[in-house]
């Protein structure tokens, strides 16, 4: 009997990831994050999207000063072959520099990813990698509805806590409950 | 809600040449470049190895001197194409393919068992764009050879073109390559 299996790209891990982008392959013009072994293209950045990002860098920096450490856009490494780029990581400040060692799930008290066209991809394959990583926290801001979706308390199905924030609503981090933020600051 | 489809990075042959140097792949890894892609090959079980053999061997007694018959050696095809067709006839010889890799065997085949609907769509689509003119599936699931020619563009293809003539030979059916019209090959002697 005929067993037709569809060809299978070749996956990479993050140290031969990492050799392609010493070697030049992989250079500063190429938009990818390593995603279960493979390089995927991430979408274009819309003017919105941009803007709300702004927005958050802005107002994390600002309330969170001192106490954690806000990325924009830098890859975390999740696996051996997974190391996305999220738009907004809150890191742990913690003893070993991040010039020394990378950024792994465990220093990531929230991940934030703004979604226009990739917000189906955003919602499922990116959730799950997260929930899996036990990633605490992961917001996805939906640019078009103006809506944060914060999903909570990861586990090997996803998160298990999950609420929709639309309209006029206050946010709070997980790992700093004092630290609030508007839907109006947000969607600005 | 807008649609957006994953694409994953596309490589060109030199960037796969280049990631063969530094040596990111080990050696006899089964993978190949297939419209900027990398694809893990079949893995190989005896039958279609003997086939690759087989074949070999009734091709260069058909094609005699002058001939260069390469079982699973890669070819250089266009900008972002390296494939490695089980067996593939060049003209010239060894040395002739020292510096760079042949790019347009008179004759291309691939031997299929799970890969055929990858074989007969993507892989002829590839052929067929890179205008290779004779590019055989040697069926081994229904154990018939089947003879593809004359390339033509297709936009619904997978690379926009695809071969117009096929050709579905049986094991007491005789096949000549194009570019060996006097030779006359019993399909069984290719078959394992």
């Amino acid at each position: 009997m005929a067993v037709e299996v569809a060809a299978t790209r070749r996956r990479f891990t993050r140290a031969e990831y990492y050799r392609m982008a010493e070697a030049g392959i992989l250079g500063e013009d190429d938009r990818v994050e390593l995603i279960r072994g493979e390089i995927v293209e991430m979408s274009p950045i819309g003017r919105r999207h941009r803007a709300f990002v702004g927005n958050l860098n802005q107002l994390l920096v600002v309330r969170l000063a001192g106490r954690a450490i806000v990325w924009v856009q830098n890859p975390v490494a999740l696996t051996d072959d997974t190391e996305p780029q999220p738009d907004l990581a809150v890191l742990r400040r913690r003893p070993v520099p991040y010039k020394e060692r990378e950024a792994w799930a465990e220093d990531v008290l929230l991940l934030i990813e703004v979604a226009d066209s990739s917000l189906a991809y955003d919602r499922s394959t990116k959730l799950r990698l997260y929930a899996e990583a036990g990633i605490p926290e992961y917001w996805v801001v939906d640019c078009v509805a103006e809506t944060v979706e914060v999903h909570r308390d990861p586990g090997p199905e996803g998160y298990r806590d999950v609420s929709r924030v639309a309209g006029t609503a206050t946010l709070a981090l997980q790992a700093f409950p004092d630290v609030e933020l508007t839907t109006a600051e947000i969607f600005a | 809600m807008a649609s957006y489809e994953i694409r994953t990075r596309r490589f060109s042959r030199a960037e796969y040449d280049r990631l063969i140097e530094l040596g990111v792949f080990q050696p006899g890894e089964p993978i190949e470049l297939i419209g900027g892609e990398l694809m893990v090959a079949e893995p190989q079980g005896a039958p279609h190895y003997t086939a690759i053999m087989k074949t070999a061997k009734a091709l260069e007694a058909a094609f005699g001197p002058g001939w260069e018959v390469r079982p699973q050696g890669p070819i250089g095809l266009d900008d972002d194409s390296e494939p490695e067709p089980d067996v593939a006839v060049v003209p010239g010889g060894p040395d002739d393919y020292a510096t760079a890799h042949p790019a347009r065997p008179v004759l291309t085949v691939e031997v299929s068992e799970s890969s055929l609907a990858v074989d007969r769509k993507h892989k002829g689509s590839l052929y067929a764009r890179a205008g290779l003119a004779d590019y055989w599936v040697l069926n081994l699931v229904d154990r018939v050879l089947e003879v593809y020619r004359e390339p033509v563009r297709d936009a619904a293809a997978p690379f926009g073109w695809r071969y117009a003539r096929a050709e579905v030979l049986d094991a007491s059916a005789r096949v000549a390559p194009l570019a060996a019209p006097g030779a006359s090959i019993p399909v069984s002697r290719l078959l394992p």
